[in-house]
Protein backbone atom coordinates (compact mmCIF):
# COMPACT_ATOMS: atom_id res chain seq x y z
CA UNK A 1 0.00 0.00 0.00
CA UNK A 2 1.37 3.42 -0.92
CA UNK A 3 2.18 5.37 2.16
CA UNK A 4 -0.08 8.64 2.50
CA UNK A 5 2.16 12.05 2.04
CA UNK A 6 0.55 15.85 2.51
CA UNK A 7 1.87 18.60 1.49
CA UNK A 8 0.86 22.21 2.26
CA UNK A 9 1.49 25.90 2.16
CA UNK A 10 0.44 29.51 1.81
CA UNK A 11 0.91 32.28 -0.24
CA UNK A 12 0.30 35.60 -0.73
CA UNK A 13 0.31 38.29 -3.93
CA UNK A 14 -2.06 38.12 -6.92
CA UNK A 15 -3.31 34.78 -8.21
CA UNK A 16 -0.72 34.33 -10.57
CA UNK A 17 1.92 34.84 -7.83
CA UNK A 18 0.03 33.15 -5.30
CA UNK A 19 -0.25 29.68 -7.64
CA UNK A 20 3.65 29.93 -8.46
CA UNK A 21 4.58 29.28 -4.57
CA UNK A 22 1.53 26.96 -3.47
CA UNK A 23 2.75 24.80 -6.62
CA UNK A 24 6.56 24.97 -6.23
CA UNK A 25 5.96 23.89 -2.47
CA UNK A 26 3.94 21.38 -3.11
CA UNK A 27 6.46 20.06 -5.91
CA UNK A 28 9.09 20.47 -3.74
CA UNK A 29 7.98 18.69 -0.71
CA UNK A 30 5.82 15.96 -2.71
CA UNK A 31 9.15 15.48 -4.71
CA UNK A 32 8.09 13.48 -7.86
CA UNK A 33 4.71 12.06 -6.48
CA UNK A 34 1.60 12.88 -7.95
CA UNK A 35 -1.41 13.86 -5.81
CA UNK A 36 -4.63 12.66 -5.47
CA UNK A 37 -5.93 15.26 -4.58
CA UNK A 38 -5.33 18.88 -4.33
CA UNK A 39 -7.59 21.09 -2.47
CA UNK A 40 -7.13 25.25 -2.44
CA UNK A 41 -8.74 27.93 -0.27
CA UNK A 42 -8.36 31.32 -1.48
CA UNK A 43 -8.96 34.80 -0.36
CA UNK A 44 -10.90 37.68 -2.48
CA UNK A 45 -7.24 39.04 -3.67
CA UNK A 46 -6.84 35.67 -5.07
CA UNK A 47 -9.76 34.90 -7.01
CA UNK A 48 -10.85 31.22 -8.01
CA UNK A 49 -11.38 31.90 -11.41
CA UNK A 50 -7.73 33.50 -11.93
CA UNK A 51 -5.97 31.01 -9.45
CA UNK A 52 -7.72 27.38 -10.27
CA UNK A 53 -6.87 27.50 -13.92
CA UNK A 54 -3.22 27.53 -12.91
CA UNK A 55 -3.27 24.85 -10.05
CA UNK A 56 -5.34 22.53 -12.06
CA UNK A 57 -2.74 23.26 -15.06
CA UNK A 58 0.25 21.95 -12.96
CA UNK A 59 -1.78 18.99 -11.75
CA UNK A 60 -3.61 17.50 -14.71
CA UNK A 61 -4.54 13.89 -13.54
CA UNK A 62 -4.87 15.40 -9.72
CA UNK A 63 -8.60 16.16 -8.26
CA UNK A 64 -8.52 19.53 -7.69
CA UNK A 65 -11.05 21.31 -5.30
CA UNK A 66 -11.30 24.98 -4.43
CA UNK A 67 -13.15 27.26 -2.17
CA UNK A 68 -13.08 31.10 -1.53
CA UNK A 69 -12.33 31.96 2.49
CA UNK A 70 -13.00 34.34 4.89
CA UNK A 71 -9.19 33.70 6.18
CA UNK A 72 -6.92 31.12 5.50
CA UNK A 73 -4.13 28.74 7.73
CA UNK A 74 -1.64 25.97 7.75
CA UNK A 75 0.10 24.41 10.44
CA UNK A 76 2.42 27.55 11.13
CA UNK A 77 0.19 29.96 11.20
CA UNK A 78 -3.01 32.03 9.93
CA UNK A 79 -3.71 34.82 7.18
CA UNK A 80 -6.07 36.97 5.19
CA UNK A 81 -5.66 38.13 1.90
CA UNK A 82 -3.84 35.16 1.39
CA UNK A 83 -4.27 31.39 -0.38
CA UNK A 84 -3.79 27.89 0.89
CA UNK A 85 -3.37 24.70 -0.39
CA UNK A 86 -3.25 20.85 0.38
CA UNK A 87 -1.60 18.12 -1.67
CA UNK A 88 -2.50 14.43 -0.77
CA UNK A 89 -0.88 11.57 -1.94
CA UNK A 90 -1.51 7.92 -1.69
CA UNK A 91 -3.52 5.29 -2.39
CA UNK A 92 -6.84 6.93 -2.91
CA UNK A 93 -9.29 6.89 -5.54
CA UNK A 94 -11.49 9.72 -6.06
CA UNK A 95 -14.22 10.65 -8.23
CA UNK A 96 -16.36 14.25 -8.18
CA UNK A 97 -18.87 16.16 -9.63
CA UNK A 98 -20.09 19.92 -9.59
CA UNK A 99 -23.73 21.21 -9.36
CA UNK A 100 -24.69 24.58 -9.88
CA UNK A 101 -28.52 26.11 -8.86
CA UNK A 102 -28.38 25.53 -5.11
CA UNK A 103 -30.54 28.21 -4.81
CA UNK A 104 -33.47 27.13 -6.88
CA UNK A 105 -33.15 23.10 -5.67
CA UNK A 106 -30.48 21.65 -3.68
CA UNK A 107 -31.59 17.98 -4.46
CA UNK A 108 -30.74 18.63 -8.67
CA UNK A 109 -27.76 20.59 -7.57
CA UNK A 110 -27.16 17.38 -6.01
CA UNK A 111 -28.16 15.12 -8.07
CA UNK A 112 -25.72 16.97 -11.11
CA UNK A 113 -22.73 16.98 -8.81
CA UNK A 114 -23.37 12.78 -8.27
CA UNK A 115 -23.81 12.24 -11.76
CA UNK A 116 -21.87 9.13 -12.69
CA UNK A 117 -20.47 8.68 -8.98
CA UNK A 118 -20.15 5.19 -7.83
CA UNK A 119 -21.12 3.72 -4.73
CA UNK A 120 -18.13 1.28 -4.27
CA UNK A 121 -14.76 0.66 -5.68
CA UNK A 122 -13.28 -3.26 -5.13
CA UNK A 123 -10.25 -2.89 -2.99
CA UNK A 124 -11.24 0.14 -1.36
CA UNK A 125 -13.63 -0.35 1.37
CA UNK A 126 -13.67 2.87 3.08
CA UNK A 127 -15.89 6.22 1.31
CA UNK A 128 -15.83 9.78 2.69
CA UNK A 129 -16.61 12.16 0.60
CA UNK A 130 -15.98 15.99 0.91
CA UNK A 131 -19.02 18.98 0.05
CA UNK A 132 -17.99 22.15 -0.20
CA UNK A 133 -20.73 25.04 -1.23
CA UNK A 134 -21.79 28.18 -1.75
CA UNK A 135 -23.66 29.18 1.92
CA UNK A 136 -25.20 32.35 -0.08
CA UNK A 137 -27.99 30.38 -1.63
CA UNK A 138 -29.41 29.53 1.65
CA UNK A 139 -29.46 26.10 1.32
CA UNK A 140 -26.79 25.00 3.19
CA UNK A 141 -28.39 21.93 5.57
CA UNK A 142 -30.53 21.09 2.30
CA UNK A 143 -27.82 19.95 0.34
CA UNK A 144 -25.88 18.29 2.97
CA UNK A 145 -28.64 16.14 3.83
CA UNK A 146 -29.64 15.32 0.36
CA UNK A 147 -25.62 14.65 0.00
CA UNK A 148 -25.87 12.10 2.51
CA UNK A 149 -28.84 10.80 1.38
CA UNK A 150 -28.48 10.12 -2.34
CA UNK A 151 -25.20 8.78 -1.43
CA UNK A 152 -25.89 5.75 1.30
CA UNK A 153 -25.99 5.83 4.79
CA UNK A 154 -22.87 4.44 5.37
CA UNK A 155 -20.69 7.61 4.30
CA UNK A 156 -18.94 9.23 5.89
CA UNK A 157 -18.73 13.48 4.94
CA UNK A 158 -16.74 16.45 5.80
CA UNK A 159 -16.78 20.03 4.38
CA UNK A 160 -17.57 23.68 4.32
CA UNK A 161 -19.25 26.62 3.28
CA UNK A 162 -17.04 29.15 1.10
CA UNK A 163 -16.45 32.43 2.56
CA UNK A 164 -15.85 36.10 0.89
CA UNK A 165 -13.64 37.62 3.46
CA UNK A 166 -16.78 39.02 5.41
CA UNK A 167 -18.44 40.74 2.58
CA UNK A 168 -21.71 38.43 2.25
CA UNK A 169 -21.73 38.95 -1.35
CA UNK A 170 -20.68 36.31 -3.47
CA UNK A 171 -18.53 32.93 -2.36
CA UNK A 172 -17.39 30.69 -5.14
CA UNK A 173 -16.17 26.99 -5.32
CA UNK A 174 -14.42 25.15 -7.72
CA UNK A 175 -13.68 21.60 -9.33
CA UNK A 176 -10.90 21.82 -12.02
CA UNK A 177 -10.69 25.38 -13.68
CA UNK A 178 -14.49 25.16 -13.61
CA UNK A 179 -16.00 28.13 -10.99
CA UNK A 180 -18.73 28.85 -9.37
CA UNK A 181 -21.66 30.78 -7.49
CA UNK A 182 -24.69 29.01 -5.86
CA UNK A 183 -22.85 25.37 -6.19
CA UNK A 184 -21.49 22.99 -4.78
CA UNK A 185 -18.84 20.76 -5.37
CA UNK A 186 -18.68 16.95 -4.31
CA UNK A 187 -15.71 14.77 -4.12
CA UNK A 188 -15.53 10.99 -2.94
CA UNK A 189 -12.40 9.12 -1.60
CA UNK A 190 -12.36 5.76 -1.62
CA UNK A 191 -9.81 4.74 0.88
CA UNK A 192 -7.83 1.55 2.03
CA UNK A 193 -8.15 2.88 5.87
CA UNK A 194 -11.20 5.03 7.28
CA UNK A 195 -10.48 8.80 7.40
CA UNK A 196 -11.68 10.28 10.55
CA UNK A 197 -13.66 13.78 10.95
CA UNK A 198 -14.05 15.55 14.24
CA UNK A 199 -16.39 18.18 15.18
CA UNK A 200 -16.87 20.64 17.84
CA UNK A 201 -18.36 23.93 18.68
CA UNK A 202 -17.79 26.18 22.21
CA UNK A 203 -20.91 28.25 22.11
CA UNK A 204 -23.44 28.42 24.73
CA UNK A 205 -27.13 30.43 24.64
CA UNK A 206 -27.01 33.52 25.68
CA UNK A 207 -30.84 34.69 25.28
CA UNK A 208 -34.19 33.17 26.42
CA UNK A 209 -35.58 30.94 23.66
CA UNK A 210 -37.45 32.88 21.41
CA UNK A 211 -39.67 31.60 18.78
CA UNK A 212 -39.57 32.54 15.07
CA UNK A 213 -43.03 33.74 14.37
CA UNK A 214 -41.90 34.93 10.27
CA UNK A 215 -39.92 33.13 7.85
CA UNK A 216 -39.75 32.51 3.99
CA UNK A 217 -36.60 29.67 3.44
CA UNK A 218 -33.47 31.14 4.81
CA UNK A 219 -34.62 34.54 5.61
CA UNK A 220 -36.04 35.38 9.22
CA UNK A 221 -38.34 38.18 8.99
CA UNK A 222 -39.91 37.92 13.08
CA UNK A 223 -39.00 36.77 16.12
CA UNK A 224 -41.93 36.55 19.00
CA UNK A 225 -43.78 38.88 16.41
CA UNK A 226 -41.19 41.36 16.63
CA UNK A 227 -38.71 42.57 13.29
CA UNK A 228 -35.75 39.90 13.58
CA UNK A 229 -32.80 42.21 13.87
CA UNK A 230 -34.33 43.93 16.68
CA UNK A 231 -34.77 41.13 18.89
CA UNK A 232 -31.30 40.20 17.81
CA UNK A 233 -29.81 43.68 18.24
CA UNK A 234 -32.00 43.64 21.74
CA UNK A 235 -30.90 40.47 23.39
CA UNK A 236 -27.27 40.66 22.61
CA UNK A 237 -26.94 44.44 23.68
CA UNK A 238 -25.44 43.97 27.03
CA UNK A 239 -22.71 41.44 25.33
CA UNK A 240 -21.94 43.99 22.71
CA UNK A 241 -21.90 46.41 25.01
CA UNK A 242 -18.68 44.66 26.97
CA UNK A 243 -17.17 44.39 23.71
CA UNK A 244 -17.53 48.05 22.86
CA UNK A 245 -19.58 48.20 20.08
CA UNK A 246 -23.46 48.85 19.75
CA UNK A 247 -24.67 46.99 16.37
CA UNK A 248 -27.05 49.51 15.42
CA UNK A 249 -24.39 52.25 14.69
CA UNK A 250 -22.15 49.53 12.71
CA UNK A 251 -21.52 50.36 8.80
CA UNK A 252 -23.26 47.63 6.40
CA UNK A 253 -20.21 46.00 5.91
CA UNK A 254 -19.55 44.98 9.68
CA UNK A 255 -22.53 43.75 10.11
CA UNK A 256 -21.85 40.47 9.17
CA UNK A 257 -18.98 40.00 11.54
CA UNK A 258 -21.32 41.29 14.43
CA UNK A 259 -24.26 38.31 13.34
CA UNK A 260 -21.51 35.81 13.30
CA UNK A 261 -20.43 36.50 16.62
CA UNK A 262 -23.87 35.79 18.04
CA UNK A 263 -25.46 33.03 16.37
CA UNK A 264 -28.61 31.27 16.64
CA UNK A 265 -28.75 28.32 18.39
CA UNK A 266 -31.58 25.29 18.37
CA UNK A 267 -31.72 23.04 21.25
CA UNK A 268 -31.45 19.55 19.83
CA UNK A 269 -31.52 17.11 22.80
CA UNK A 270 -29.35 18.30 25.38
CA UNK A 271 -26.98 19.77 23.18
CA UNK A 272 -26.91 23.09 20.97
CA UNK A 273 -27.20 23.32 16.92
CA UNK A 274 -25.77 26.34 15.45
CA UNK A 275 -27.49 28.30 12.92
CA UNK A 276 -25.32 30.87 11.35
CA UNK A 277 -26.93 34.44 10.60
CA UNK A 278 -25.08 35.90 8.19
CA UNK A 279 -26.52 39.15 6.58
CA UNK A 280 -29.31 41.81 7.46
CA UNK A 281 -32.16 41.78 4.60
CA UNK A 282 -33.85 45.23 4.43
CA UNK A 283 -33.94 47.15 7.65
CA UNK A 284 -35.74 44.14 9.69
CA UNK A 285 -34.61 40.73 8.73
CA UNK A 286 -31.95 37.96 8.88
CA UNK A 287 -30.84 36.12 6.08
CA UNK A 288 -29.32 32.54 7.33
CA UNK A 289 -26.98 29.74 5.70
CA UNK A 290 -29.99 27.43 5.65
CA UNK A 291 -33.66 27.24 6.04
CA UNK A 292 -35.05 28.40 8.99
CA UNK A 293 -38.82 26.90 9.48
CA UNK A 294 -41.55 29.44 11.28
CA UNK A 295 -42.39 27.61 14.64
CA UNK A 296 -38.23 26.62 15.68
CA UNK A 297 -36.79 27.80 18.68
CA UNK A 298 -33.63 29.42 18.75
CA UNK A 299 -31.60 31.07 21.34
CA UNK A 300 -28.93 33.52 20.77
CA UNK A 301 -25.73 32.03 21.54
CA UNK A 302 -22.07 33.41 22.20
CA UNK A 303 -18.43 31.83 23.40
CA UNK A 304 -15.75 32.61 25.20
CA UNK A 305 -12.73 32.47 23.64
CA UNK A 306 -11.11 29.74 26.10
CA UNK A 307 -14.36 27.96 25.05
CA UNK A 308 -12.89 27.88 21.24
CA UNK A 309 -9.92 26.84 21.65
CA UNK A 310 -10.99 24.04 23.96
CA UNK A 311 -13.19 22.99 20.94
CA UNK A 312 -10.93 23.09 18.66
CA UNK A 313 -8.72 20.37 20.36
CA UNK A 314 -11.53 18.33 21.22
CA UNK A 315 -12.29 18.29 17.36
CA UNK A 316 -9.03 17.28 16.75
CA UNK A 317 -9.62 14.13 19.08
CA UNK A 318 -12.22 13.34 17.86
CA UNK A 319 -10.75 12.88 14.38
CA UNK A 320 -7.89 11.01 15.67
CA UNK A 321 -10.13 8.29 17.73
CA UNK A 322 -12.30 7.81 14.40
CA UNK A 323 -8.69 6.69 12.50
CA UNK A 324 -7.87 4.01 15.29
CA UNK A 325 -4.99 5.65 16.82
CA UNK A 326 -3.01 5.89 13.85
CA UNK A 327 -0.52 7.94 12.89
CA UNK A 328 -1.69 10.61 10.79
CA UNK A 329 -0.68 12.05 7.41
CA UNK A 330 -2.31 15.29 8.09
CA UNK A 331 -5.33 17.20 8.08
CA UNK A 332 -7.97 19.01 6.24
CA UNK A 333 -9.40 21.97 8.90
CA UNK A 334 -12.95 24.09 8.16
CA UNK A 335 -13.19 26.33 11.05
CA UNK A 336 -15.80 29.02 11.45
CA UNK A 337 -14.92 32.24 10.50
CA UNK A 338 -16.57 33.44 14.07
CA UNK A 339 -13.94 31.93 15.97
CA UNK A 340 -11.23 33.90 14.63
CA UNK A 341 -13.94 37.33 15.35
CA UNK A 342 -13.65 36.00 18.76
CA UNK A 343 -9.98 35.08 19.36
CA UNK A 344 -8.49 37.90 17.38
CA UNK A 345 -4.77 37.26 17.57
CA UNK A 346 -5.30 34.45 19.61
CA UNK A 347 -6.59 32.58 17.15
CA UNK A 348 -3.16 30.77 16.14
CA UNK A 349 -3.54 29.47 19.49
CA UNK A 350 -6.48 27.11 18.64
CA UNK A 351 -4.14 26.13 15.24
CA UNK A 352 -1.16 25.02 17.09
CA UNK A 353 -3.86 23.57 19.65
CA UNK A 354 -5.40 21.28 16.66
CA UNK A 355 -2.40 20.90 15.12
CA UNK A 356 -0.35 19.44 18.27
CA UNK A 357 -3.44 17.17 19.00
CA UNK A 358 -2.75 15.54 15.43
CA UNK A 359 0.87 14.51 16.18
CA UNK A 360 2.32 18.18 14.64
CA UNK A 361 1.11 16.69 11.09
CA UNK A 362 0.84 19.16 7.72
CA UNK A 363 -2.76 20.86 7.96
CA UNK A 364 -4.45 23.30 5.80
CA UNK A 365 -7.73 24.93 5.74
CA UNK A 366 -9.72 27.96 6.41
CA UNK A 367 -12.24 30.00 7.87
CA UNK A 368 -15.59 29.07 6.91
CA UNK A 369 -19.43 30.67 6.94
CA UNK A 370 -20.26 27.06 7.79
CA UNK A 371 -18.97 23.76 8.05
CA UNK A 372 -20.09 19.89 7.44
CA UNK A 373 -19.94 16.81 9.26
CA UNK A 374 -22.14 13.83 9.08
CA UNK A 375 -21.00 10.03 10.16
CA UNK A 376 -22.79 7.21 9.48
CA UNK A 377 -26.49 7.41 11.88
CA UNK A 378 -26.41 11.20 12.07
CA UNK A 379 -29.28 12.77 11.58
CA UNK A 380 -27.67 16.51 10.43
CA UNK A 381 -24.57 17.34 9.01
CA UNK A 382 -24.45 21.29 8.73
CA UNK A 383 -23.01 23.18 11.35
CA UNK A 384 -21.56 26.84 12.32
CA UNK A 385 -19.14 27.89 15.12
CA UNK A 386 -17.55 24.45 14.86
CA UNK A 387 -14.23 23.39 13.72
CA UNK A 388 -14.53 20.56 11.30
CA UNK A 389 -10.95 17.90 10.99
CA UNK A 390 -10.82 15.43 8.31
CA UNK A 391 -7.96 13.82 9.30
CA UNK A 392 -5.78 11.43 6.84
CA UNK A 393 -3.83 8.44 8.25
CA UNK A 394 -1.10 7.41 7.00
CA UNK B 1 -36.59 -31.46 13.12
CA UNK B 2 -39.30 -29.36 14.73
CA UNK B 3 -39.18 -26.42 13.79
CA UNK B 4 -40.34 -23.43 16.72
CA UNK B 5 -43.00 -21.29 16.22
CA UNK B 6 -41.78 -17.60 16.78
CA UNK B 7 -43.87 -14.62 15.66
CA UNK B 8 -41.56 -11.50 15.27
CA UNK B 9 -43.28 -8.15 16.74
CA UNK B 10 -41.19 -5.03 15.61
CA UNK B 11 -40.79 -2.72 18.46
CA UNK B 12 -42.74 0.36 18.42
CA UNK B 13 -41.66 4.35 17.48
CA UNK B 14 -42.91 6.63 19.93
CA UNK B 15 -43.64 10.25 19.15
CA UNK B 16 -40.65 11.15 20.79
CA UNK B 17 -38.24 9.02 18.85
CA UNK B 18 -39.46 10.18 15.67
CA UNK B 19 -39.11 14.17 16.73
CA UNK B 20 -35.76 13.20 17.81
CA UNK B 21 -34.56 12.10 14.06
CA UNK B 22 -35.87 15.57 13.32
CA UNK B 23 -34.29 17.67 16.41
CA UNK B 24 -30.78 17.50 14.69
CA UNK B 25 -31.57 19.64 12.03
CA UNK B 26 -35.37 21.47 13.12
CA UNK B 27 -34.64 21.62 16.67
CA UNK B 28 -36.66 19.61 19.76
CA UNK B 29 -39.31 22.14 19.74
CA UNK B 30 -39.81 22.78 15.73
CA UNK B 31 -39.81 18.50 15.26
CA UNK B 32 -42.24 17.88 18.63
CA UNK B 33 -44.50 19.98 16.78
CA UNK B 34 -44.31 18.84 12.88
CA UNK B 35 -44.74 14.80 14.41
CA UNK B 36 -47.78 16.20 16.98
CA UNK B 37 -49.38 18.03 13.47
CA UNK B 38 -48.55 15.32 11.46
CA UNK B 39 -50.01 12.68 13.25
CA UNK B 40 -53.21 14.35 14.03
CA UNK B 41 -54.07 15.07 10.03
CA UNK B 42 -53.15 11.26 9.68
CA UNK B 43 -55.76 10.49 12.27
CA UNK B 44 -53.00 8.53 14.58
CA UNK B 45 -53.77 9.20 18.22
CA UNK B 46 -51.47 6.00 19.90
CA UNK B 47 -48.00 6.10 21.12
CA UNK B 48 -46.03 4.36 20.52
CA UNK B 49 -46.81 3.74 16.56
CA UNK B 50 -46.07 0.88 14.83
CA UNK B 51 -43.62 1.21 12.27
CA UNK B 52 -45.75 2.18 9.26
CA UNK B 53 -47.78 4.47 11.37
CA UNK B 54 -44.32 6.15 11.80
CA UNK B 55 -43.11 6.15 8.34
CA UNK B 56 -46.49 7.90 7.14
CA UNK B 57 -46.23 10.37 9.77
CA UNK B 58 -42.32 10.84 8.21
CA UNK B 59 -44.15 11.47 4.85
CA UNK B 60 -46.51 13.49 5.79
CA UNK B 61 -44.27 15.78 6.86
CA UNK B 62 -42.14 14.97 4.07
CA UNK B 63 -44.94 17.12 2.25
CA UNK B 64 -43.68 20.43 3.35
CA UNK B 65 -41.93 22.40 1.29
CA UNK B 66 -37.93 23.74 2.51
CA UNK B 67 -36.07 21.85 5.09
CA UNK B 68 -38.22 20.53 7.03
CA UNK B 69 -39.52 18.55 3.98
CA UNK B 70 -36.08 17.32 3.29
CA UNK B 71 -35.50 16.49 6.68
CA UNK B 72 -38.33 14.25 6.69
CA UNK B 73 -37.26 12.56 4.03
CA UNK B 74 -33.73 11.70 5.00
CA UNK B 75 -35.29 10.66 8.75
CA UNK B 76 -37.43 8.43 6.33
CA UNK B 77 -34.78 6.60 4.93
CA UNK B 78 -32.85 6.77 8.17
CA UNK B 79 -36.05 4.78 10.05
CA UNK B 80 -36.18 2.14 6.76
CA UNK B 81 -32.76 0.63 7.75
CA UNK B 82 -33.70 0.28 11.46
Amino acid sequence: MLETRVATAMADGDAAQAADKLIAKVRADLADAVPALVMVFASTKQPLAALMPIVSAAFPTSTVLGASTAGEFIETGDAKGSAAIFALCGDYRIFSGLGTGLKASAEQAVQTALEGMPTQVVGFPHRTAILLLDPLAGSSEEATLMTAGLMGFDLRLAGAAAGDDLALKCTHVSLGNQVVTDGLVIATLFSKQPLGVGVCHGHEPLSVPLTVTRAEGSVVHEIDGRPAWQVWVEHTHEATRKLGFDPVQLPAAEVGGYLLRFEAGLAQGEAIKIRAPLFRVGDHSIGFACGIPEGSVIRITESEPARQIDSAREAARRALAQVGGIPLAGAVVFDCICRNLILKDEFKTAIAGIHAELGRVPLAGFETYGEIALDAGDLSGFHNTTTVVLAFPK
Amino acid sequence: MEQANIQMTEPGVSRADLAKLLAQALGNEKASDVVQKAASKLGIRRDPLDKGQALSVLEQIAQTPGLVGITARFAKSRLHLR
